[in-house]
Parts: C-alpha cells; structure tokens; sequence
C-alpha cells in the first residue's frame, strides 16, 4: 500500500469531531475522488494529509513513512505532496515560468520542458498571473504541483471555479495530465459527475464517516448504504410487502402494461431523450423514455427484479459511525 | 455621513473666521523675531502692561524670516525684526528691508561701541564666542588668542561645532575683517588639522567632551556656559565645573575677544513704526536691560548694567571694537573659507 | 439611462475635481520650478565643487542604514507578531507604533543627552560599573547612532504598513508556500516580503522623505546631508535662488526613483482573495518565542520607554518651572490645526482615489499618485514657495493671508498629502475591481457607492491615514515656524526653540505632550486594527 491511513481522527473542538476513524488505503498511481458535501470536512482531512494541520488521533503513512502520528508530525515544507489549492492561488509578483519553478533550483531544465508540454503552458511562459484565464491558472497550479514530483498529489474541489462551458475540457485535459504523469492523486469535489469519468475509486465521506470506498462500478450498482446510493444517481423507493426496494431509473422500462403504473406528473425533454415525472404509489419517480408523455396520462413499468437494490436496516440513511469492514 | 459633513461646514466656518482676525488693528506692533526665550516673553508682557500696546510675535529662523519679509515687500505686517546674530541684521539692512533709527533717547543708554554706524539697527544685549579649557588637562597660561588655536599644540585637543552654525560663522567673519583674508583661511586650515573630533553637537556638547576627555579646549558661546552651570541635573554642572573660562585675545596690543549682538531693527513699511519706536525704547531701557540679565546669561548693552552672578563671576573682559557689521558683510568669504579648508 | 450617467458624465465631473485638487497641491512647486529659471547658478555650481557630493554620500549613507534599521524594527516583528500567538501580543502590537509619536529631532537630542558624558548612562556606569567606564566614554554623535534613532521614530511607517499587508495576505499563500517547501523564514523573505512590496515600498518612501528632510537631528550629529545643502546655501550665502534650485534637483531625483519603482511594479497586481487571520497558522517553538519576546522588548523599550523616562525625569527636575496654562493653549493650537488638516487630507485623498478607481482616465491615474511627491520637498521651501503664492494676494487685497490658519492648514495638506495617500491607496489596491462591478450592477449611483461599499471596506485605512497624518502634523516644525499666525506656537515649536537653545530639559514638557496625544490616537488606531 502506497497511502495508508488509520484510524485518522480530527476535530477542532473536542465534542464536535470532523473525521472520526477514517481508515483507508491507496495504491501507487490511482486516482481517488473524495466525495462529500460542502463543509463536511474534506479540505481539512487534505489539509491534514499536506500537513497543514495536525491530526488527533491515528496516522498517516506515505510510501513507508510515517508522517503523522501521535509521536510524529513532518513539517508540511518537509512532505512531499503537491497541493492544488481550491482558488488555486499563483504569486503575483512572478510569471508562470517562475510560479511553477517557485524553491526549486534550477536543475530541471528537461522536466519543466516535459511539465510545460503536459500542461499546455508553453505559450504562456512569461504572461503573469492576472493576464491568465482561469483554466490556465488552474493547470500553472497543476504544473507547479507535478513538477515537484509529489509522492502524493491532492487537488481541492479544482473545477469548482470554471465556467461550466470549460469545465468538461479543463477537466479532461487534467485528467490526461495526472494519469500522463502516473502520480497518486486524491482529488476532493462535491461533485460525483466529476469523478465516476477520472477516479479509480471513489470515496464517500458524510458525517465524519467513510461511507464507502470502493470503484465507481461497484458502488453505483452495490451502494452500501442508501445515502451512497443516492449520491451516486437518482433512486426511486418501491415499497413490496413493507419492505423497501429502490431502482434506478434506467433500469425502469416503459411497458403497454403492466401491475405497475404510475401518473404521468411532467415530463422533459433533456437531450437525447424525455425524462418524466411521474406518481407511483404516492411516491415521486424519475424514468427516461424516448417518447413524451402528456401530464396525467396513466404509465405502465416494468423491471427486472436483479435490478432492485435493497439495504439492511442500518443502511437506510447512512452510517454516523465508522463500520468496522474487517 | 450627514455628520461629518455638518462638521465639515463648521470647521470651513471656524476657518473663515479665524483668517478674518489677521486684519489689522490699531493698538498693536508685529514682531518677526529669531529670538525665542522665556525672557523676550516678559518683556513683552511688561511693555503690553504699560502701554496698552499688544505685542504678536512670530517665531522662526532669520533666514526664513528675511526671505518671508522680502517676498511680502511692502504689504509685510512686521514692525520690527529681531535676531541673535548681528550678521543677519546687516543682511536685512542689505537687502532693503529696514530703515535707520535715530533716536537719542534710545542710544543714549547704550555702550557706543555696540552701535550700528549705519543707524540700521539697536542691539539689545551682546555675548561673547570664548575659550574653554579642561582644569585638569590644560594650563590657562598656554591659552592666549583665537589665532593661536591654530598652534600645534592643540593637536587632536581642540572641540567646536560646525561650520553651519552662525556664531562660528561669524567669528571667521571677524577674523576675516581682522587678519584678512588669507591668514583667516590658513588658521582655518589649521584648525581643522586640531580638532580632536569632526565638528558636531551643539555648544554644550563641546564642554561635555572636555569633560569626557575627547578634547582638551572647546570654542564656544558665553551664553551656554551660563546655561550649564545652572543646570538643575548633578552631572551637568559637574561637567561645567569641570571647565574654566577663558577670553582670548586680551592682552594689552590685542583687539579683545569676539562678541556678537542680539538686536533688534525697524522695518522699511513698518505699519506701526510709532508704537515700535516705543518698543524699542522699552527694550533698551534700564530697567528691561535689568530684565534680560536676570532672566539669561546674556551681557547688557547698557554699561550700568552687571551681568548676572554666573557671567559676572569669569570677569570683565575687553571686547573686539570691530565694526559689527563686518559680521554680515564677511559672511560669504566666511562660509567659502569653511568649505574649502573642509571645516565641516 | 441612470447607467450611461454613471459611464460618462460623471467621471468628467470627476476629472474636473481631481484636476483642480492636483492644481491646488502641485502649484507651489510649479511656481517654484518656474521662478527658478534663469537663475545665477554660481552659487550653485561654487556648492556641486565643494560639497554637494559629500553631502550626497553622507545622505545615501545615512539613508541606507536608517532603512536598514528601519527594516529590522518595523519588518521583522510585523511578521512575528502577524503569524503567531502569543501571551503580550497585542501589548507588544500596540507598543511598536508609538515611537511614532517622538519626533525624530526629540529622539537625537534625547539620545544625545543620554549617552553624553554627563547623561545617565555614562553616569550610572561610572558609578556602578567603574571598570566600564573607559568602554563606554565614546563619542556617540556618530552617523551610524543617528541612523538608529532616525529609525526609532520612523520604524513604526514600516511596521504598520507591513502589520496590514502580513494580515492581508492570508493563509492561501502561507498554505501554499508550506506546500511548495518553504519554512517560516523562507516563507517570511520569498513569499511574506515580495507580496507586501507595494505596502513596504511606500512606507519606504515615507522614510526616505523624512530622513531627506530632517535638519534638527542631522545637523546636531554633525552630519551633512543633501538638505544641509539646501539650508547653507539658504542661511549662509543668503541665496533662495540656489536653495530652491537645490530642492528641486532633490524633487527631480525623487520623481525618477518613484516613477521607476511604479515602472517596475506594474506588470503585477497585488489584489488577493482572502483575508484572514495568521496567528494560527504558525506553530510557536520555544526558541522562536523568545526571539519574538527579546527583539520586540527590545525595541519598545530602546525606542519607546527609555525616551519617555528620559523626558519624564526632565519633567520633575523642572517641575516648578512649568507653566501649564501655556502647555495648555499650546496643545489646543496643535489640536485644531492638526485635526482640520488631516480631516481635509483624508477627504480629499479619499475623494481623489475615489474618483480614479470608478473612471478609467488616465490622468487621474497620474496625479492620484503624484500628488504624493510634494513631501520630497523640505518643508521650510514650501513654506517659501506658498508665500511667494500668496503674497500678491495680500498686496491686491491688502488681506493677510500669509500668517494664517488657513493658509497653515492648506500647507500641512500639500506637504502631508503622501501620508495620508499611502494607507488608502494600499487598502483600495487590495479590494478587487469586481466589487465595483458588482456595485454597479446592484444600481448603486457613485456616491451610494462610495457611502454603502468603499466607505465601511476601507474604513480601516481611513483611520490610519487619520491617525498618521495627524501625528505627522503635529510634529510638524518647518511649515509651523514659518507659516504660523502671530502668536501661535503649538507644542513642536516650542519643543524646538527650547532644544536648539539647548535647554532641553524645559522642551520635555511640551514633547511628552506631543508624544501622549500621538499615543492616544495611535492606540485607537491600534485597537481598531487588532479588532478585525
């Protein structure tokens, strides 16, 4: 294991905990995506991995060096881990040439060729840093991250600030950049369309709680928990026998007729195909299908019953404290 | 926001008001004055009292107060111009800016020696450049005149300030005046080779060095001499004590020891001329010539006047006859001395 | 409609303005330059021979060291005190902007007094330490000494544009520089330094221009700067001609080391997202504790405390002698002179940087700036220079204008206009032009504008700029001594008459006055500042 950590805990103040044992592993070269809502505690578990801050409880481990732990704090100047800022700030008194070469010496002439290249900065070599757009901004900071060769790479929610129309090449092209490079790389967002296209794995972090930390196919079709379920796509509740049933919506078929049907509330047109509203059992459903429907107009489904998704009972919601997963 | 605008409109107010009080009343004198001791203040206090005259006075350097009377020409409000370096009342003289004074009953009092022969201006009180010595380190009988500072022997033992200070200024200009041009520069030369430190710090600071042991003898203003030895702190008067006085240039074939007057002068547009008059009668009177020794250490110019107990303890001493207006008149070949010889 | 308003006719109303502002501050030096042609220059040349080059040495000399001095107060514990937290903190953060309040030629003959023979220094160690008396009978009129207490009193320039810079900057790029493997005091000289450029440039200029134009402390340590060239060609060889024309080489100089750092600095901008608190972000080992501690007790103590317990003792030596009625109408004077002039300083610098920043001119880009460049010149030839304006008027009117407040105040706003600009600038330049943007699309009209955003974002450098300005005039001597109403002494004037006839005991009282108030503001100043 290239990045492990154990049973991490941090808080600032004692009875309020941001993360509670958080234990998980990371291979050399994998990309991970970090997933949790705003203020959940995600920059400051990258904060603590950088070593800007201190952990609590537990450790960190980088390439069989202990960084954090109750005996041991590397200075954050001493890790080698790059990190790329939410706003991504640059020096603005230096050029791009000098912010990405910022306390190196000068001996990299050949690698800051090869970073340049990757980044597509070679143009901008001496523009400084008000005279660059956002998305270039963005990749001077990955630049100056990778350059350093980082055991680690961390990049904190770094699309959150594009213009949308950009955002899916910017997110692209740095997707190429890091897997180019082959670097370790956790990458916070809120995002989950961000990762499912650039992580190996994804972790679902709520409530100071790993929720699940697995690869994007295997939790999208084996949520472990309602609340990963659901951050991963839309669910649609089915109650049979009192019990509860979810199904995502493209694995509902629109059928003549069947023992399900539903009113038809809206439906949407969203691209390649409408996406409806529609009231089964009093509950709200979302399906897709190539055809509109008129509002109130009655809807027959059908399903396989492998698709169905069911939880046990303490996954209903999510967990609120760490699940032992030995 | 609405506040600080309201005070805004009362401070324009307060301003306007307050420059309509500069125009002229009657019952007054203008003062433009170098001079600035407590005593200049009493007497003004007392001349007010018995005449009813208000005195205003304005305070700064001569240099800046003879470039502000000439720029304001003949709407200048000063009546009169007071300075403590005779020099700068032969510049204003020069420069045009006063007219002559004569009036019996005001010179009758004073020594006729101190007189300007022009009648440009009245000095009001005199004080002497003079030598002082370490008592522990030099024998007053190797002390005779300024010219023989530049003797040798006082190798890296001698103490005085720089050449931007007007009393030195004006000691070369009578050197000037005395010995002439090339002997002035010479001894100036010399001087600079005897200092036992570049000029620097004021007149009290020289004696504090003698004290300290830096140097050996300092030139220095009578005035200063008397203000240490009445200082109310130990140690300074232990370093005044620790000197002794000395007027150079007394022996019987020798010219006296250099002095320079504290005067006054009547402008040349004098909107008050009368009552001005009136101040300087005042000032050159006995009784407020009796004022000025008991407050300072300065020497009246009234012969019937003893200096105060301090000055009167270093003795009577016989005083340069120069024509003081070679102060003034010197003064350009004075400073053109200082730099080329580097008299800092 | 109410948009295009906003667009165009206002900023011309604007430029209006600020020209005639620019016109009012930059005229006495117009009609100096002007008045200065076709004058004889062998005075002039007689002083390039025999001294100007020495005094040109002396004053890079003396400049250098005093910034050098000035660096190590102001800077270093700006930064320490900036990044970390710790018990004394704000007493420290207070106390290293009063010696601000000692004027630099209070802080020379105090000091000069000290050290002398007969001061308590030498005295308690000949009697005390007898074995050191030879050690420390030095003579220390010394141009190296100077330097130190120029810096004294002018440090706090440095620390407090420096304080409000370190804060500024936040933890984003303390953050990143960790990241990017720079330890504190590397992060303090490559990232701290260079982002603060603008805020320690111009507290720079600040120094420079009053170390320029000090004569009291200068000349009393026997040093011969540039400005003594001034004053001897003026008071020695009775020449204004050479003495203005030696003010304006001076004024020229200036201008290009200005124009040529504005030259330099305007590829980057300094406008940075966050605003936070720093305290945290350094971790306070032992050792760096008690460098914090020894360097800023150190200061305070050596600029602060020994001055005022040297002027305090002066005070009961000559306690029965003091007229407290006369320190009383002379604090009254400083008061209202000062308050008027640094009201209508920062008004009209607010006014002006106000006007710049919602039109695009260029103009008002150049003056807003280079009003702040009339405090290169000494004080005593604007003063010169405004009765040479002024007295055509009192020959037409027959008005005495010369001699009065107003007048006065209107000097005080030339010459301390820079003051004033400096902190409001630097707080302006850190708000980013969006915020105008944003103010604009919300509908706000300029004035609106001005009152519900520019007003309460900056009002922290409004205060400052208060604060510095009106310690500064009060301080003030050559405009005061040749500008002044009859009969009007404030407490820096009569500091001065009684120190330069060397009776520096009696002076203590009216400069202890000085320094309280400058105190009082100061600490306003200082508690609003820590608030935020």
């Amino acid at each position: 294991m290239f990045l492990k950590i154990n049973n991490l805990e941090k808080f600032y103040k004692k009875d309020r905990p941001l993360i509670k044992s958080l234990d998980f592993n990371v291979n050399k070269g994998e990309i991970v995506s970090f997933i949790g809502e705003s203020g959940s505690g995600k920059t400051t578990f990258l904060r603590c991995l950088a070593g800007l801050d201190e952990i609590n409880d537990g450790s960190i481990e980088l390439n069989g060096k202990i960084l954090n732990d109750s005996k041991t704090f590397v200075e954050s100047h001493e890790r080698k881990i790059g990190f790329v800022f939410q706003d991504y700030p640059l020096f603005p008194h230096l050029n791009v040439i000098d912010n990405i070469t910022f306390n190196l010496n000068s001996k990299l002439n050949g690698k800051l060729d090869n970073v340049l290249g990757l980044t597509g900065l070679k143009d901008l070599t001496r523009s400084f840093p008000h005279e660059l757009s956002g998305g270039e901004q963005q990749r001077v900071s990955i630049a100056r991250a990778i350059i350093r060769d980082p055991d680690l790479l961390l990049l904190d929610e770094p699309f959150s600030n594009l213009d949308s129309n950009i955002k899916l090449q910017i997110k692209n092209e740095i997707y190429s950049i890091i897997k180019n490079a082959g670097i370790t790389t956790i990458l916070v967002t809120h995002d989950v369309k961000e990762s499912f296209a650039i992580a190996d794995k994804i972790l679902i972090f709520k409530a100071g709680v790993l929720q699940q930390y697995d690869e994007p196919f295997n939790i999208y079709c084996k949520p472990s928990n309602c609340y990963c379920a659901k951050v991963l796509g839309e669910l649609n509740l089915l109650v049979i026998n009192g019990k509860k049933y979810y199904l995502r919506p493209e694995n509902i078929n629109i059928v003549n007729s069947s023992e399900y049907k539903g009113i038809v509330e809206k439906s949407s047109f969203v691209g390649k195909e409408f996406q409806i509203s529609a009231n089964f059992f009093d509950e709200k459903w979302t399906l897709f299908s190539n055809n509109s429907f008129k509002e109130g107009c009655e809807l027959s489904v059908s399903f396989k019953d492998e698709d169905l998704i069911k939880f046990d009972s303490n996954c209903e919601n999510y967990f609120t404290q760490p699940i032992d997963r030995k | 926001m609405k506040k600080i605008i309201s005070n805004l409109k009362f401070i324009v107010f307060v301003l306007i008001l307050t420059s309509c009080q500069n125009i002229q009343k009657t019952n007054e004198i203008n003062i433009y004055s170098q001079r600035h001791y407590a005593v200049d203040e009493l007497q003004y206090e007392n001349f007010t009292k018995m005449t009813g005259i208000q005195v205003n006075v304005t305070k700064a350097n001569a240099d800046e107060l003879l470039q502000r009377m000439k720029i304001e020409g003949s709407s200048s409000p000063a009546d009169l111009f007071i300075t403590v370096d005779v020099g700068k009342l032969w510049q204003a003289g020069d420069m045009g800016l006063l007219q002559k004074i004569k009036d019996e009953t005001i010179t009758a009092g004073i020594n006729s020696e101190f007189l300007d022969p022009n009648n440009y201006w009245i000095p009001l009180t005199y004080r002497s450049r003079i030598v002082v010595y370490s008592k522990e380190r030099v024998d007053v009988n190797d002390l005779s005149t300024y010219e023989d500072l530049a003797n040798e022997k006082w190798k890296n033992r001698l103490l005085i300030r720089s050449s931007s200070n007007s009393y030195n200024q004006a000691l070369m200009s009578s050197l000037i005046a005395n010995i002439g041009s090339d002997v002035a520069e010479d001894w100036s030369t010399k001087i600079v080779s005897n200092l036992a430190r570049e000029p620097k710090g004021n007149d009290r600071d020289q004696v504090k060095a003698i004290a300290s042991g830096q140097g050996d003898i300092a030139v220095v203003n009578s005035y200063y001499i008397g203000l240490l030895l009445s200082s109310e702190k130990e140690e300074e008067l232990k370093a005044g004590n620790s000197v002794g006085v000395f007027f150079p240039n007394q022996a019987e074939n020798q010219r006296g020891a250099h002095i320079n007057v504290s005067g006054i002068a009547l402008t040349k547009n004098a909107p008050n001329k009368d009552n001005a008059i009136k101040l300087i009668s005042f000032l050159t009177s006995e009784s407020a010539q009796q004022t000025y020794v008991d407050n300072t250490y300065e020497y009246s110019v009234n012969s019937n006047i003893e200096p105060n107990e301090i000055v009167k303890n270093w003795g009577d001493f016989k005083k340069d006859k120069l024509d003081l207006n070679m102060l003034g008149v010197k003064r350009n070949e004075a400073i053109r001395i200082f730099d080329k010889t580097g008299w800092k | 409609m109410e948009v295009k308003l906003f667009k165009i006719k206002k900023p011309n109303y604007g430029l209006l303005t600020v020209v005639f502002l620019s016109t009012l501050i930059i005229f006495p030096i117009i009609s100096l330059i002007f008045g200065s042609i076709g004058v004889d220059i062998s005075n002039f040349l007689y002083l390039s021979e025999y001294l100007l080059l020495d005094y040109t040495i002396s004053t890079i000399y003396l400049l250098s060291l005093t910034l050098v001095f000035s660096f190590l107060f102001g800077v270093i514990p700006a930064w320490l005190i900036s990044t970390s937290r710790f018990k004394g903190r704000r007493i420290y953060d207070l106390l290293l902007y009063l010696p601000l309040a000692i004027p630099t030629y209070i802080m020379a003959f105090s000091y000069g007094d000290i050290l002398s023979f007969s001061g308590p220094f030498q005295s308690f160690v000949r009697e005390f330490i007898p074995s050191l008396t030879k050690v420390v009978n030095q003579d220390y009129l010394q141009i190296e000494i100077l330097a130190v207490l120029l810096s004294f009193s002018l440090y706090p320039y440095l620390y407090a544009a420096c304080r409000i810079s370190f804060s500024l900057i936040g933890n984003n790029y303390i953050n990143l520089s960790k990241n990017l493997g720079l330890n504190e005091i590397n992060t303090f000289l490559r990232v701290g330094i260079p982002l603060s450029r603008p805020a320690i440039f111009s507290s720079i200029f600040l120094i420079s221009m009053e170390v320029l134009n000090e004569y009291g402390a200068v000349s009393y340590f026997g040093v011969n700067t540039y400005t003594s060239g001034i004053f001897r060609a003026w008071g020695s060889m009775a020449d204004m001609d050479t003495a203005s024309l030696l003010a304006i080489v001076l004024f020229l100089v200036v201008c290009l080391f200005f124009s040529l750092e504005k030259w330099l600095t305007s590829k980057f901008k300094y406008s940075f997202k966050s605003n936070t608190d720093l305290s945290t972000y350094y971790k306070n080992s032992n050792k760096k504790l008690i460098y914090t501690h020894i360097s800023c007790i150190t200061i305070i103590l050596a600029a602060f405390i020994i001055p005022i317990l040297y002027m305090t003792n002066n005070i009961f030596i000559d306690f029965k002698n003091i007229d407290f009625f006369d320190v009383y109408v002379l604090s009254k004077n400083t008061v209202f002179v000062s308050l008027a002039s640094s009201i209508l300083i920062v008004l009209v610098v607010l006014l002006i940087q106000y006007l710049k920043r919602i039109s695009k001119s260029k103009i008002l880009n150049f003056t807003g700036e280079t009003i702040s460049l009339t405090y290169a010149l000494p004080g005593a030839v604007i003063g010169i220079s405004l009765i040479l304006l002024f007295s055509p008027i009192n020959d037409y009117f027959g008005f005495l204008l010369i001699g009065s407040v107003p007048v006065l105040i209107y000097a005080y706003f030339i010459r301390y206009m820079a003051v004033g600009v400096s902190p409001i600038v630097s707080s302006f330049k850190k708000h980013p032009k969006k915020l105008d943007d944003s103010g604009k699309s919300l509908g706000l009209k300029p004035f609106q504008f001005f009152r519900k955003i520019f007003f309460p974002l900056n009002k922290n450098a409004i205060i400052i700029a208060f604060c510095i300005c009106f310690v500064d005039i009060m301080k003030d001597l050559p405009l005061t001594l040749i500008l002044r109403p009859f009969n009007f002494d404030t407490l820096a004037t009569q500091t001065y008459e009684y120190a330069i006839e060397e009776m520096i005991t009696k002076s203590s009282i009216y400069s202890i006055t000085i320094v309280t108030f400058g105190v009082i503001l100061l600490s306003i100043l200082s508690v609003n500042q820590s608030k935020k």
